[in-house]
């Protein structure tokens, strides 16, 4: 920790909003990327990273300094959003029955293989990601923000950095299968 | 964080679909809409040891005051004295009690004279000084 982040973390502790702010712009991108990967929409990323925030604000007392205040805000960011998936989740149950939506992707014709161009490969490639199980797709998506080691992403979904390679694997060889069903060659 | 043994085109295929999905940006208003819910929020909630010391003070002040109610100087309790109204004296001087009452339910019967009585069509009480003598 910079001593230019302590100075703000002690004037934020004292209940300077401003210098909160200013914490927050520097680790903005982070938290709001992890809520990103766990709720695949802008918006309600943005509302949990706010909330976050706002949480964090509150409960500054509790941040003692062992880790980086940005991993301490991103982590408050990913248990926001895992509670607002699950809301949602629970919501769209009432509805329909996911039970084949989320995990299924149904294969392509045969025929389809010679008609589909790079960019739909791509689209397809961002479907079978968002079919994918969540266990398997959060640290994919988290791993492709840029912004965490795998080691912060095994503190995050609270499994050691080993596991997260493993399913880092794992999601691959999912994905791949994916792409060969729906008629693409393994390159 | 990709694996470096299972590196290929369809690998990069991967990397690059997952961060289409997360490399994104908080919009524009972001931060003001952060600064506008910080400031409504108001300041933290402090320090836990200092918010429960707080606590503590405020009840041993709630204790003291309860004690000192308890066990300091209390005036003695004043009569009440009876309003006007409540006012009511019965003479018991020639009364004796019945050693055994005994009233069965067919030797009970009630009269009331309504001889004369015309029931008023409309009355307006104008004015009542509460006492039952001068009741109209």
């Amino acid at each position: 920790m910079t001593d230019d982040e302590r100075l703000l973390l002690d004037r934020a502790r004292q209940g300077d909003a401003y210098a909160f702010g200013e914490l927050a712009v520097r680790c903005r991108t982070s938290a709001f990327r992890a809520a990103l990967a766990a709720l695949r929409s802008p918006s309600d990323a943005e509302e949990a990273t706010q909330e976050a925030f706002l949480t964090a604000y509150q409960q500054i007392h509790t941040f003692r300094g062992a880790s980086s205040f940005k991993t301490w805000v991103t982590a408050i960011a990913w248990r926001k959003a895992l509670d607002r998936r699950d809301g949602l989740l629970a919501r769209l149950r009432r509805f329909v029955s996911l039970d084949g939506v989320m995990n299924d992707v149904p294969a392509a014709a045969p025929d389809q293989e010679h008609l589909v161009i790079e960019a739909d490969r791509a689209v397809r490639l961002r479907r079978l990601i968002d079919a994918l199980p969540a266990k398997l797709r959060d640290p994919l998506l988290l791993s492709a923000t840029g912004e965490h080691t795998g080691d912060d992403i095994g503190r995050l979904l609270g499994i050691p950095a080993g596991t997260v390679k493993s399913r880092l694997s794992l999601a691959r060889a999912r994905l791949k299968e994916g792409l060969h069903r729906l008629g693409y060659a393994d390159e | 964080m990709s694996d470096p043994k299972n590196h290929g085109t369809v690998d990069d295929d991967i990397d690059l679909a997952a961060r289409h999905m997360v490399e994104a940006e908080p919009s524009s208003g972001f931060d003001r809409e952060l600064m506008a819910r910080l400031r409504s929020a108001g300041a933290p909630s402090g320090d836990p040891v200092s918010r429960w010391g707080g606590r503590a003070a405020i009840a041993a002040l709630v204790l003291l005051a309860a004690v000192a109610v308890r066990f300091g100087h209390q005036a003695p309790p004043k009569a009440s004295e009876p309003s006007p109204r409540s006012v009511a004296s019965v003479d018991l001087g020639d009364f004796e009690p019945l050693p055994q009452l005994t009233v069965s339910r067919t030797q009970v019967a009630s009269e009331i004279d309504l001889d004369g009585f015309e029931p008023v069509s409309k009355m307006t009480l104008t004015h009542w000084r509460g006492k039952k003598e001068g009741r109209p």
